[in-house]
């Protein structure tokens, strides 16, 4: 395998249930630009929370996070605003989907999220299925194999073209 | 081999029997877009080189969520659809442009939306917004009809829609439902409407009211959902060739403030 799987960032805690219209704005879908679509990112929770994720660059939530609407700008916001991991209880399927689909990492794991407070330093091995969070080592069960090449080269068009996003 | 539905789905189009958890490449039967999202997909085509499209014959774009343009942004994402279309000789019949219907409606309608198909939009797979399902659920007027599909059955269209009239996607009107002496507290007002919904085309048949119930379930934070099959779909199925089975039977829910396809 090639490609970092190794991701490290400071937390902003979340709830359960957060839908993709609290993540991006179904009004913001004509947005095409992963820059400016992370203006309107979690517009609905307020610029404070916005700016911390986007200097922190992880995201640990509860239960079914990225419900709703299967809107793919859900990903390509918070990728453009800077975040590159997302530990949650679970997921909504299809946005777990677009998230592998377009090189966000995520980890689904119960006991991880819930171990994670607000503003911690989060470092996670996807490929080993190892995290420390505040210094303390937890395990969790990593992706399949096929899912995490998908994640290491960027994204499933990057996976299946050889190229990346930064080639257009 | 015992199969799930969504195996034996998957397994008629890899051609072989396929397990969950494996990675197969299928080709879908439909491939529906939107115009909310055919931006995206312009991007990604640009920017990967795409230069010919697979099956073009069946793909579709739906133009029904910024219909009609309420912005230039919006009309030139409708642009951006047409010039696509033309750029790979896509069908223009497969373009439903401003006023031809909302995509699921027409979807189903038109029988490329059934049980055992795998008709997955472009690129993304669509679901519908918690608000919007909500806001469908609670506007009891019989042109405001729900047509999705669940996940089980395969299909992209799992959106809560409006038909196929010049309604547009505004903000939800007051909910109408009036019920006497009293709507029954453990029942949602989107019961009332599913039982409304008005359905046509040739798709019609093979979509029982319940579907809709499993869909807006879905859309509403359900990982699953699933309905007695009646005789109707089991004969859907065995013209694609898929064997049934034995179908769970869901048991009724207790009165507990939530409905389930399975309680009416």
């Amino acid at each position: 395998m090639s490609g970092t799987v190794q991701f490290e960032g400071r937390a902003t805690v979340l709830g359960d249930d957060i839908d993709t219209d609290i993540i991006f704005p179904a009004r913001y879908l004509a947005v095409l630009r992963p820059q400016d679509q992370a203006r309107h990112l979690f517009e609905p929770l307020g610029e404070a929370v916005r700016e911390q994720v986007m200097a922190g660059g992880v995201i640990a939530a509860g239960w079914n996070f990225g419900c709703g609407s299967s809107r793919e700008h859900a990903v390509t916001a918070m990728l453009g605003a800077g975040v590159r991991l997302v530990v949650a209880k679970s997921f909504s399927r299809i946005f777990f989907r677009n998230a592998v689909n377009n090189g966000l990492a995520v980890v689904m794991s119960e006991a991880l999220a819930g171990a994670v407070r607000d503003g911690d330093a989060v470092q996670v091995d996807l490929r080993a299925g190892r995290a420390r969070v505040a210094g303390v080592a937890h395990e969790f069960l990593p992706l399949p194999g096929s899912v995490l090449e998908i994640l290491a080269a960027g994204g499933l068009w990057a996976a299946k073209t050889g190229m990346t996003g930064a080639d257009a | 081999m015992n199969a799930t539905l969504a195996e034996k789905v998957m397994g008629r189009l890899a051609g072989r029997a396929v397990r969950a958890g494996e990675m197969v490449e299928i080709a879908p039967d439909w491939t529906f877009a939107l115009d909310d999202g055919i931006g995206l997909i312009d991007q990604n085509f640009r920017r990967y080189g795409v230069e010919k499209l697979a099956r073009p014959e069946r793909i579709a774009l739906f133009y029904d969520h910024y219909a009609p343009a309420d912005t230039p942004l919006h009309a030139e994402m409708h642009r951006i659809g047409r010039a696509l279309f033309d750029r790979f000789g896509l069908p223009r019949e497969r373009l439903f442009d401003v006023g031809a219907g909302i995509s699921h409606q027409v979807a189903v309608e038109s029988g490329w939306c059934c049980p055992g198909r795998c008709s997955p939009t472009w690129i993304r797979i669509r679901s519908p917004s918690v608000r919007w399902a909500r806001w469908a659920a609670a506007s009891a007027v019989p042109r405001w009809p729900t047509c999705g599909l669940t996940a089980i059955y395969g299909s992209g269209c799992r959106r809560a829609s409006a038909s196929t009239c010049r309604v547009h996607c505004r903000r939800a009107p007051a909910p109408r439902t009036w019920c006497s002496p009293s709507w029954p507290a453990h029942r949602a007002r989107g019961d009332l409407q599913l039982h409304r919904i008005p359905r046509s085309g040739p798709g019609r048949p093979v979509h029982p009211r319940a579907h809709d119930l499993c869909n807006m379930g879905i859309e509403m934070g359900a990982k699953f959902a699933v309905v007695p099959a009646d005789g109707v779909t089991r004969a859907h199925f065995e013209s694609l060739g898929i064997a049934p089975g034995e179908m769970p039977v869901p048991m009724p829910a207790p009165l507990t403030g939530r409905s389930t396809a399975s309680t009416w």
